[in-house]
């Protein structure tokens, strides 16, 4: 009772008048009740007209028979408490609910005091306020949170959350069966425990990149590996969020969940791997194509060599004649056969050759058609060509790959009409740079079913057509090959019955007219090899330009150290030598070239000269032979012929008489 | 041909282990006016080098036993290269099996299929390399 002396004391000493306390009460909006220790009520504020009820309907009333029925035993606690005057009930709970008149329920929060009666006793004054909407918020918080910690209790992912300083505050459980560590365990540590050093600067950056946008940034995946407790890595995805005061806008901390991806992680190595091994597979097998091929190819080489041997022999009959005829054109069959399961093999396998030169495309395509005059002759077709619009004269793409991709269509259209006609049209589109062709035919045509075979590889419409027409079934797969790595597009129309359209188109940029040579050179250097060694470029290029011409192949050297290195390590037939140069000139890197051990040794070199300043060189300073400058070509491709000559040279150097 | 003459041909060896190429490569140079020697590997090869010493040597890269690496490996370290201008038929046009043999004293080149004409220039230019200049007499 010591305390409730003093609660006495302090009420005795309250500083306002009567008066004061009254408009206190009247006005205030916390509600002031004065009770006995059993809780009935003496007096009471108009402030509980709020809550429906008159003062006079609760005057006399039993404060129990308002408390809701769940907060009951607080309630009781607390005035039993407050009846011994017990100081540990100063921080007692003292919210509860209350009934309205309307049946409904506000929570006030009790503030008690203790004081004695005038008449003697004891009675309470309380003062009570209302909180039903912070305590609404509260639940809805708590019950919000217990949602909360029941998802993260029970999910598979593990749920984290971690202060600014980086320490984890909370983990899931989950987090047992992802890093074999309790919650206890983890709670505490620095998240950063828990990375890869090698990828923990993954998630700093993305952190540091969502909170720099400040929050316009959503943070995005971040794939982790970690360690278990048990030491074996695991791999982890978080995608934090910031949490952020919503006050302050201040980052308070991280939360995330946390996916175990290991799983995923090895089905994409297995994946990888999986892909991996298809690919060399496929690369295996594209080898295998391309040198089998290649295998095939020497021995058919050896056939087609012997038979035209023996075809050159002069007292054949007529029989032998004829069979020796059926074995070149089976021979020559096959060899194309193999040429395009070797040149498919190399489509597929990446490796396309494009070599695009200026070419004249209606006389191009023209010639390609006009090519194929005996076959169509001989099945009775006719052969139409119709260029639409004014194609440019000049394009620029690769004839041979062209010319491979018409042939097999013109052929195909060809093989498989009876009669009527094969028709070749083009048609240029500038803006596109697109040259198309079209090879229409009056044939039996295909079903739509058909169609989308076709350029499948392998693909023939049934096996009875191979028998029939042949082929490897490739053409088209390779023309569709070939016409893709051209930029373009292959496709076909057909209606049984009608026949067949076979279009395509290539990118083809214009091209300036070509430099045309003096006259049509009969002459060529077809597979020598030169270099060309002079310092200065216009000379280089006016050599490569001139030879190339006729068929050579030309490498260029800038100088004397140049051309050695690379007559090193490849082999030449005629090098042209510039006789001035600076560094080292055209003696010296010829007097080094002969004494070298390399492959070039011994080849022909041609002093490469402007004016006659090699004429007073005794024995031609070791040279062969010169060729002017400035290049006539004419000249330039005579002197190179002369000691390079193809045909007749072997016989001739094989019967010369040994000095 | 006459026999009186045979001496004063070129020789040419030719090492190769696929009979029909080596039949046909022989065939070649033989109507061509040269003298041919055969063989079938790289160990035959090199007894048929000591035995003919020949003018221009054609060798086959992929063969049994002693390929043509081994081939011109021995060859240098018995003192055949680059005495004997030698050059390399590749089944493959695979540049590295070139850039090998040349580095190991090849002169020459030739990616079967060949055309005859090529072969014959080929061979040609091979002897004349040598044959003209004043280290002809490498065999003395």
């Amino acid at each position: 009772m010591a305390t409730g002396t003093h609660s006495m004391s302090k009420a005795e000493a309250h500083p306002f008048d009567a008066e004061t306390a009254a408009i206190f009460a009247r006005h205030s909006s916390d509600i002031l009740v004065t009770a006995d220790l059993q809780g009935v009520i003496l007096s009471i504020s108009g402030g509980c007209r709020s809550w429906g009820w008159e003062p006079e309907e609760l005057i006399g009333r039993s404060a129990t028979s308002l408390v809701h029925p769940d907060d009951l035993a607080k309630f009781q606690a607390n005035m039993a408490g407050l009846a011994s005057n017990d100081t540990a009930d100063q921080g007692a709970d003292r919210e509860i609910r209350y009934r309205r008149k309307d049946g409904g329920w506000v929570w006030l929060q009790g503030n008690p005091h203790v004081i004695a009666r005038r008449r003697g006793g004891l009675k309470l004054i309380n003062i009570f306020r209302d909180v039903t909407d912070r305590k609404r918020a509260e639940i809805a918080l708590a019950e919000s949170e217990a949602r909360f910690r029941r998802m993260a209790e029970n999910a598979p992912d593990m749920i984290a959350e971690c202060g600014v300083d980086g320490v984890m505050t909370y983990v899931s459980p989950a987090c047992l069966a992802i890093t074999g560590f309790t919650p206890e365990e983890l709670v505490g540590r620095p998240a950063a425990s828990l990375h890869h050093p090698d990828d923990s600067h993954k998630i700093y950056e993305m952190c540091q990149a969502v909170f720099a946008s400040k929050g316009t940034i959503a943070p995005w995946p971040v794939e982790f590996r970690a360690t278990h407790k048990d030491g074996h890595e695991i791999w982890l995805e978080c995608k934090p969020i910031l949490a952020v005061d919503p006050v302050t806008g201040r980052y308070t901390g991280l939360n995330d969940i946390i996916r175990d991806i290991s799983k995923r992680k090895a089905l994409e190595v297995q994946l990888r791997q999986a892909q991996a091994e298809a690919e060399a597979a496929a690369a295996i097998k594209s080898e295998f194509l391309a040198n089998m091929s290649h295998e095939i190819r020497t021995p058919l080489t050896a056939i087609l060599g012997f038979t035209g041997l023996l075809a050159e022999r002069p007292n054949l009959d007529e029989v032998a004649r004829g069979h020796l005829r059926r074995v070149t054109t089976a021979s020559r069959a096959l060899y194309s056969l193999v040429n395009d399961v070797l040149d498919f093999s190399k489509l597929e396998a990446g490796q396309f050759d494009y070599a695009p030169q200026t070419v004249c495309p209606v006389e191009f395509a023209h010639e390609t058609l006009l090519m194929f005059s005996p076959q169509a002759g001989a099945k009775g077709l006719a052969l139409d060509f119709i260029a639409e619009g004014e194609p440019p004269d000049w394009l620029s793409f690769d004839p041979d790959r062209m010319r491979q991709i018409l042939l097999n269509l013109i052929g195909n259209a060809i093989k498989f009409t009876g009669e009527g006609s094969v028709r070749l049209r083009l048609r240029y589109a500038p803006v596109e740079e697109r040259l198309y062709l079209a090879v229409e035919d009056t044939g039996p045509g295909m079903a739509p079913e058909n169609q989308a075979k076709l350029f499948q590889r392998f693909a023939q419409i049934d096996g009875s057509t191979t028998r029939k027409h042949g082929g490897s079934g490739l053409g088209l797969a390779i023309s569709k090959g070939l016409t893709e790595a051209m930029g373009g597009q292959i496709g076909v129309t057909s209606e049984l019955g009608v026949g067949s359209v076979f279009s395509f188109f290539i990118i083809a940029p214009r091209a300036h007219a070509p430099a045309t040579p003096d006259e049509a050179a009969p002459v060529t250097l077809d597979g020598v090899r030169v270099l060309v060694v002079d310092d200065n470029a216009v000379n280089r290029e006016v050599a490569r330009a001139v030879l190339e011409q006729v068929g050579a192949e030309v490498t260029l050297a800038e100088g004397g150290a140049e051309a050695l290195l690379v007559a090193a390590s490849q082999p030449f037939d005629v090098v042209l030598l510039d006789y001035r140069m600076p560094d080292m000139d055209g003696s010296e890197t010829l007097r080094r070239l002969r004494t070298s051990e390399g492959p070039n040794c011994g080849i022909p070199v041609l002093g490469f000269s402007a004016d006659c300043e090699l004429a007073g060189l005794g024995d031609m300073g070791g040279f062969d032979d010169f060729v002017a400058k400035p290049i006539n070509p004419a000249l330039m491709i005579e002197k190179l012929l002369t000691w390079t000559s193809d045909d007749d040279l072997g016989v001739e150097v094989a019967r010369v008489e040994r000095a | 041909m006459s026999n009186v003459l045979e001496h004063e041909r070129y020789r040419v060896l030719i090492v190769e282990d696929d009979p029909l190429m080596l039949e046909l490569i022989d065939t070649h140079l033989s109507l061509a006016g040269y003298q041919t020697f055969q063989a079938r590997d790289g160990y035959q090869g090199l007894s048929a080098l000591r035995d003919t010493t020949p003018h221009a040597l054609v060798l086959d890269i992929n063969m049994p036993n002693l390929d043509g690496f081994g081939m011109l490996t021995s060859m240098r370290r018995l003192g055949y290269l680059p005495k004997v201008p030698t050059m390399v038929l590749t089944a493959r046009n695979q540049t590295s099996d070139v850039q090998e043999a040349i580095r190991l004293g090849a002169s020459d080149f030739l990616t079967k299929p060949f055309e005859d004409k090529r072969l014959l220039a080929r061979v040609a230019r091979l002897i004349k390399s040598k044959a003209p200049r004043a280290h002809a007499a490498v065999w003395m």
